[in-house]
């Protein structure tokens, strides 16, 4: 992936940074890029944004940071605040989340699931007396959802072919209750595979659990 | 040792297994059955990922239905679908999982990976996202995942049924190469021609319990 990246030395300069640190410039970043109400502002932010994407992620990392389903759901909320508030409030939706997207991107591109999900542990520790609170479950569903999303990326692909094999044009009305029927039935596994890796953080359950039906 | 003692799973209205008792002390053991015969049901008790509705369960002296993270720590337990079981999206980060669990700290469990995946002649994918990885890497994956847990028992469920025949056979070599018990739910009857000991379950009883010539023999007949 290096190679792809215009600055290779100051991709690997970032590679090297702890994920506590990123995490929290993540942060700073974004809450200024939601502080930002000026287009003007926003649109030197997010310039640099992008060179840093392009320095870092090069044009690769940047195309598949942004997906086919994001860059639409940022465009369908770009277009509906151009409606409802005009121009100059649609621009700075535009420039902000594709901003927050690439920053995001930088995060996760350059730094392994497991220090994020170590970083996130500790900084949630001192937080573990508050009610609804568990470092360890907060850091597992991060790594779980940086592992999903190709695999949801891989579900959508096949629904999408197997629908159009059987005639029916691509539509995300079509898409999602197959594709949450199929998250869903997939997660249970999942969530068996996780206890059987002697997970911990996950409390006893109190309830015996339902046998699953025999795989087809 | 693990021993079945009238054990029964009940769904709602439905028995998914019916007063099941065996004794299983083999080395390698088979578990056939038609879908929806409680096969899959079967073996997750074993690492108490499902609790019997009535009887009993030993799997080393250890209750699995009392005590599942001590039973976890002795019976690994590798899914169907290794998409499904894997955890990390790198490859040696998801190796490391089941060790962090055991609570080796991250630099030792990142050289036990690394060791597990030389040892496999997979060196060469440590750094691998996972998602660009073969199916029956994945499932090798998936299966070191587990090992390095160095379990006693080892249950695969279906493990061969979605890869093609090199993976299949490199899948077929790995089981055929453990030291540890292996108990196998498969459809994949030459896998498991070698075996110890067959079970053949059907409508949630075994139906059939024999060395596996002899109840693959049955098992063909009685499914034709």
């Amino acid at each position: 992936m290096s190679r792809e990246a215009w600055s290779p030395s100051l991709r690997a300069a970032v590679s090297s940074w702890p994920a506590g640190l990123k995490l929290a410039a993540l942060v700073v970043l974004a809450t200024g890029l939601l502080l930002i109400q000026s287009a003007a502002v926003l649109g030197v932010a997010s310039a640099l944004v992008l060179l840093a994407g392009l320095l870092v992620l090069g044009p690769a990392g940047l195309s598949r940071a942004a997906g086919r389903w994001l860059v639409l759901t940022i465009g369908c909320l770009a277009l509906l605040t151009l409606l409802i508030e005009g121009p100059e409030r649609a621009l700075v939706v535009l420039l902000r989340l594709s901003s927050l997207l690439v920053l995001a991107e930088l995060v996760t591109g350059t730094t392994r699931a497991s220090a994020i999900q170590d970083a996130i542990v500790a900084a949630l520790r001192p937080f573990e007396r508050l009610p609804f609170v568990s470092a360890d479950k907060a850091g597992l569903a991060l790594a779980l959802a940086l592992r999903s999303l190709a695999l949801v990326r891989g579900m959508a692909e096949e629904l999408r072919e197997a629908q159009a094999a059987r005639g029916l044009r691509a539509s995300p009305s079509r898409l999602i209750i197959p594709l949450v029927a199929r998250i869903l039935r997939e997660a249970t596994e999942t969530a068996e595979a996780i206890d059987a890796r002697s997970w911990t953080g996950e409390k006893a359950r109190s309830s015996p659990k339902e046998p699953p039906r025999d795989h087809p | 040792m693990i021993r079945f003692d009238e054990v029964s799973v009940t769904r709602g209205e439905r028995r998914v297994l019916a007063e099941v008792s065996c004794v299983l002390p083999e080395r390698r053991i088979a578990i056939l059955g038609p879908n929806g015969s409680g096969k899959s049901t079967f073996v997750r008790l074993i690492n108490g990922l499902v609790v019997p509705s009535a009887g009993r369960l030993d799997v080393d002296g250890l209750d699995p239905a009392a005590d599942p993270k001590a039973v976890r720590r002795r019976v690994g337990f590798v899914f169907q679908n290794p998409d499904n079981q894997i955890v990390f999206p790198i490859v040696e980060e998801d190796i490391a999982f089941g060790l962090r669990n055991l609570g080796r700290s991250r630099m030792e469990a990142a050289e036990a990976s690394r060791a597990a995946l030389d040892g496999f002649g997979l060196g060469h994918l440590a750094a691998q996202p996972v998602a660009t990885l073969s199916g029956g890497e994945k499932q090798l994956v998936a299966l070191l995942g587990v090992l390095v847990m160095q379990p006693a028992i080892l249950v695969f469920d279906e493990p061969t049924t979605l890869l093609d025949l090199r993976n299949r056979n490199r899948i077929a070599a790995a089981i055929g190469g453990l030291d540890q018990q292996a108990i196998v739910v498969t459809h994949d009857l030459d896998l498991v021609a070698g075996f110890d000991r067959a079970l053949v379950l059907d409508g949630g009883r075994i139906v059939a319990d024999d060395e596996p010539g002899a109840a693959i023999a049955w098992y063909r007949e009685r499914m034709a």
